[in-house]
Parts: structure tokens; sequence; C-alpha cells
């Protein structure tokens, strides 16, 4: 017995030894690097946090790589967009992750809770629409205010796994909350002039977005959600766009800009290439930046006039 | 409390008709978030008051999904159907988590020669060390391809020197699957398997007068699977995953005859994540090796396939595969174009060229047409 115990203390001791003493005390995936940055920022040192998929990747089609189920096999929590953004991939990473753990509420985290979410269809869903979401659009994270309520949701979630760092978890939301509350104001001031401004972007990943900025979505380059371009449907955009003096087309970085660029020399309309998530080019490095980057853009191209 | 009970249900209705759970076997958690979705409107049920308690809830039905694969055959092998075209199965899947500690994955081929469970298994998902655990009847865990259900296949035909081994469906069988992943800093994966000897395999049974394949064993002869697999990222673009599988049975028990298979297969992908929808590169090999023992001499046989499909648009794949077998020598190549007009159907137009035994040529036009409703399943990778 007082081997055993002696034994356990060693072994204790040795354990101890090897950690390295900046150890996160949690370690934390995300689907996506808009998830990886926020939580980063809630979490600062006491976790490490990874981010499945990259910024400039199409987050309905990632890969279920196995070189993913390493990372979460070690996962304290995973933090996921949900509202079948990652159907595709996440169910299979999960039941062949060997974590158990991220099975359960309690270490799985649906950043979609808590947010308002847009386009909850009151009719009856097919695929005859195309990917069309049945719980609701999934972009949810492109307004600001999500932002706020995805970090208080990871906040809550955090100090439920770690108490012993509610401080530091509290002082960072409060530090994230300010300083995102600041950026809003400047956004807005910046975005308050184009109110009411009509775009066309490829796929219908912004109405979060539009809705926030009070722009409006005209029309979408996809005939239907997740459905290629088609030469009448074009046609239409092009109409649409000489009728209503549409001035720009917002594209995802993932996406072919053939099309975007053959309407835009028909209507000059003109092509950006819109980021939907952190990391879609490198100066884009965390949540504020993306609406930095995004709004510097979007300004220029309106305020240049047509 | 009967109030509450409709309310519930009702709430529960709501939920269900918001449009089914497309998430294949997804876990238990999303499932718990879907029931703290708060009632946010106090709606009065429209269930007449003094109702029975309904079922409670759609919700908890089995994901239901189903794969209908369709040929159609022109050209002069005798090796595929002699008929023009033919309903080949639609594949019912239901799937759903059955308690906290394990989920049912089940496939059912309806086709013209009857019935048939494809894959029924049960696996634990919350077991320790990093252990999984299956059981039911499975598709054996012999090389890559093997365990691609037909209808998710490029080819309308099955490798020839698949066929010729392990029959036209594949090795599958009734028993238990371990698997382990290793503690490596890379994917390493080890997988046991212990089945019922291989029905309906050519290599593990003995074939009737009539053409029939016979299932060697018995109670006590039974069908073992080791299998070795590994992946790597050699960048974001590319990766390699290949491994090495061993399987061991009996094809004639009364004369305690064993046939044994080892195979080799590796997989480089390669696709960019910045243009994913719109190009991708795979390649994909496995060779195999069996013996089959008899009564004075044993039956060695070599024998493999190899191919590689692009894409060259988000809708279009095109593919070449190469096949060879001995005992007797036959060689194939198969050429395709798949169109898929969304990522739930594909029409494909292949060209199969054989060269059998007797230095026959053979020149077929295929067509394969393949469609799946039901919610979303994951992408294969």
């Amino acid at each position: 017995m007082k081997t055993g115990a002696f034994v356990l203390l060693i072994m204790g001791a040795l354990v101890g030894f090897a950690v390295p003493v900046h150890a996160a005390e949690l370690h934390v995936v995300t689907t996506t690097s808009d998830l990886a940055s926020i939580t980063g920022a809630i979490g600062g040192s006491r976790i490490e946090v990874v981010s499945l998929s990259k910024g400039y990747q199409n987050p309905h089609f990632v890969d279920a790589k196995p070189s993913y189920l390493l990372v979460m096999r070690k996962a304290d929590l995973l933090v996921a967009v949900g509202m079948e953004l990652e159907v595709g991939w996440l169910p299979a990473l999960l039941q062949q992750c060997r974590n158990p753990k991220l099975l359960t509420p309690a270490h799985y985290l649906d950043a979609s809770a808590t947010a308002k979410i847009l386009e909850k269809p009151t009719y009856q869903v097919t695929r005859a629409l195309g990917d069309v979401h049945p719980f609701g659009n999934p972009h949810y994270w492109l307004d600001p205010e999500n932002g706020r309520a995805i970090a208080r949701a990871v906040e809550a979630k955090l100090v439920e796994l770690d108490p012993d760092g509610r401080s530091a978890y509290e002082a960072n939301l409060s530090a994230f909350e300010s300083r995102l509350s600041l950026k809003e104001a400047e956004w807005r001031s910046s975005m308050g002039p184009y109110a009411g401004t009509k775009v066309i972007t490829y796929h219908n990943s912004w109405p979060n977005f539009l809705d926030y900025f009070g722009l409006v979505a005209a029309g979408y380059v996809e005939p239907r959600p997740g459905i290629p371009p088609s030469p009448s449907h074009t046609l239409d955009i092009i109409n649409l766009i000489t009728a209503q003096q549409v001035p720009v087309i917002l594209v995802e970085p993932y996406f072919d800009t053939k099309t975007p660029d053959f309407i835009a020399s028909k209507t000059g309309a003109k092509v950006l290439t819109f980021y939907p998530s952190v990391g879609g080019v490198p100066d884009i490095e965390d949540y504020i930046d993306l609406f930095d980057h995004d709004i510097k853009l979007l300004t220029a191209a309106l305020g240049g006039g047509r | 409390m009967r109030r509450s009970l409709s309310i519930l249900a009702f709430t529960a209705g709501l939920l269900a008709f918001a449009g089914p759970s497309s998430r294949v076997g997804f876990p238990p958690a999303p499932a718990a978030c879907a029931q703290e979705a708060p009632p946010a409107e106090p709606a009065q049920p429209p269930v007449p008051p003094g109702a029975a308690p309904q079922q409670a809830s759609n919700i908890l039905n089995p994901n239901l999904s189903l794969v209908g694969n369709m040929a159609a055959y022109a050209g002069n092998d005798p090796a595929l159907s002699d008929r023009a075209f033919e309903f080949l199965e639609a594949e019912i899947g239901l799937q759903a988590a059955i308690d906290p500690f394990s989920r049912a994955d089940v496939f059912i081929a309806v086709s013209g020669e009857g019935v048939e469970v494809e894959e029924a298994t049960v696996t634990w998902l919350a077991l320790p060390a990093s252990l999984g655990l299956r059981a039911g009847k499975f598709r054996s865990s012999f090389g890559k391809f093997n365990r691609t259900h037909p209808p998710e296949t490029p080819f309308l035909d099955r490798p020839k020197a698949a066929e010729r081994l392990f029959g036209e469906e594949g090795l599958a069988s009734v028993g238990l699957s371990a698997s382990y992943l290793s503690p490596t800093p890379f994917y390493l994966n080890i997988d046991l398997e212990a089945t019922t000897n291989w029905d309906e395999a050519p290599l593990f049974g003995e074939e009737t007068e009539s053409g029939e394949i016979e299932a060697g064993g018995g109670r006590s002869d039974l069908g073992y699977l080791a299998r070795l697999s590994a992946y790597h990222d050699f960048t974001e673009e590319t990766n390699i995953f290949y491994g090495l599988s061993w399987a061991h049975g009996v094809h004639d028990p009364g004369a305690k005859l064993a046939s044994d298979a080892w195979g080799a297969d590796a997989t480089v992908r390669w696709k960019d994540p910045r243009r994913a929808i719109y190009r991708s590169f795979t390649w994909q090999t496995e060779a195999y090796y069996a013996r089959r023992s008899e009564v004075g001499d044993d039956t060695d046989v070599r024998g493999g396939f190899s191919y590689v499909e692009y894409q060259f648009a988000r809708r279009w794949r095109t593919g070449l595969r190469g096949d060879y077998i001995e005992e007797p020598i036959e060689r194939g190549t198969l050429a395709y174009l798949t169109f898929w007009p969304s990522e739930f159907s594909a029409l494909s137009v292949q060209g199969l060229y054989s060269r059998g035994p007797e230095d026959r040529d053979d020149l077929s036009a295929l067509l394969k047409l393949t469609f799946n409703i039901g919610p979303h399943g994951a992408h294969p990778f």
C-alpha cells in the first residue's frame, strides 16, 4: 500500500515534471478559423486552440482528413458553427476520433445556439431548392453582434470546463466586447452612407452581414445555393444589375470569378473578393480584422462611384 | 400535466417539421442542443383536450436515406449483365444513435435478386484507450476500395482482381471488428476482425457446378483479418493513405484447406483547399496476392488495379483504371467521364476493354446513374 502510494507520488512528480510550465489548461478544436479567433481571444494563454478548416476554404466542403482525427483526439472542447454547415465532414470525424468526450454536450459547443439566425425556412425544405439549410442560414458569424454572442457562449463554456480560469476568461471577454463595441461604432459610421445599397453575392453567405449594415441582396450568382451558375440565370442577373443599378458583386474567395467577371463586363458592376473568414488572406489575423478588411474593400468600391 | 405534455409534443412536432435532421449519424451532442431549443412562442397546441399522448417526436426516428444505382450495358462482354438496362440496387440506409454508448448503421440493398442486408453494425463509441469496436455485418477492412459501397465507387463494374477474388459484392461478413488508433504523431490505425468465413467470395469458397459460390467453413471456421493503415499530409494539398491487409479463411472446411490474401494499397490525393470544389486528383492502387491451399499443390494468384481520377470542373470528373489478375490471366481497362449535376446525383459514361483468358477481346459501353435522397451524408474521403 505504502509502496503503491510512493510509486504514484513518483509518477505524479514525473508527469508534473514532463508538463511544461506554459501548458494550456484546455485543448480546444474549432471547425472554422472565425470560431478559433473568438475562442482564442476569450481563452488567452489558458487554452490552446486549433481550427480544422482554413479561412480560404469553403466551409461546406472540407475533406475529413485523418490527420484531423489526431487533433480532435486530445481535445477537451469542440466548437462548431452548427446549422449543418459542417454536415459533410464533421460527423465522420466525430465518429472516428476516439474521443467520446466530444460526443457529450459538456464538451461540444454549437456556437449557433445563442446567435441570431436568419432565413429559417418556414416552408417545406427540399433539395429542389439546392443546398438550403433546414435550420437557417449557417453564415451567421458575419454579424458582429453574433460574434459577441459566440464570445459569450465560449466564455460560459470555458468557465464550465476550467472554473479556475473564470477571472481570466471574464476579463478577456470584457476586453473583447469593448474592442468589438468600439469597432462596431467605427464600422457603422463607415457603412452608414451606403445603407440600402443593393449587392449581388455569389453564394448566399452574407445575409447576416448585409442585414447588420442595412444592405440588400438583390440576387445571387448561383441560381440556387450550391448549384453552379447557369447561362439563363446569369442573363437574369445581368438584367437585374442593369435595371436596379447594383454597384458590386461580392465573391467568396473559394469561388471561380469567371461568371462574376463576365457579369461585370456586361454591366459595369465591380467584382470584389469578399472574405467570409479569418485567415482568408494573411492580413486578416482575427475576427475584428475580418470586418476591417471587408468594410475597407466595400467602402472603397462604393465610394469610388460606378 | 397533460397540457404540458401536449405542448412538448407540439414543440417537438414543430422541430420535426423544420426538416429532417440532415446529420447522418450525428452524435448525441447536437440532439441535446435541439432539445434545449426554447419553446419560444407559447403556442396553443391543436390537440383536442383528452387526446391520448402521441408519439413524442419524429426527431428520434433514424436518419433515412436511399441510394439508387442503375446501369445500362452495350457490347459483347459475357462477364457483364446480358440485359440492356438494370436497376442494380436501391440501398436503404437507417442510421441513429442507439443510446449514449453506441450507434447503429444499417444498409439494406433491395435489388432484382431480393433483399439483402449489406451492412448492419452496432458501433461502440465511448470506449477508452483509442479503441473502436463494431459488431454486426460489415464490409471487411481489406484495402480501401473494399469498404466502399458499390454505388459510391466511381466504376459501374468492380476491378477484375477484386471481383475474381472477393466476389461481386466484395468481402463482407458477420462478426466483430476492433480498431486501435495509435498515439503516434501521424495517423496509424490497426483493424482486427473475426467474422464468419466470407460467403460469396470465390477465394474463400468452392464454386459449384452451377457457378454459385458455396461458402466454406462451419461454426469453428472463422475468417480473420488484420489491417494496418497510415496517413500523411505531404502538403496542404497532397496526402497519402496507405495500408497493408491480410485475410485468412477456409475454402474447404472438410479437408481443412485454407485461403489467404495479402494486400497493399495506397491512395494519393491532391486538392487545393482554395479551389476545393473545382479541381481534385486521386490515384489509388491496390495489389493483391492470394494463396489457396489445395490437396497436392497450392494455387498462387497475383492481381490488382490502379486508377486515376481527375476533376477538371465543378461538376465533371474523368478517370482511367487498369486491371490485372492471374489464374487465368485477365486484363482490363476502364475509362469514364462522370457528370455530377449536384453532389447528390451522378451520371457516368464508361468504356470497358477486357482481354480474357482465351485472348478474347471484349469492348463494352456502360452507363451508371446513381442518386441519393435523404439527409446529407458525409463526403467520402
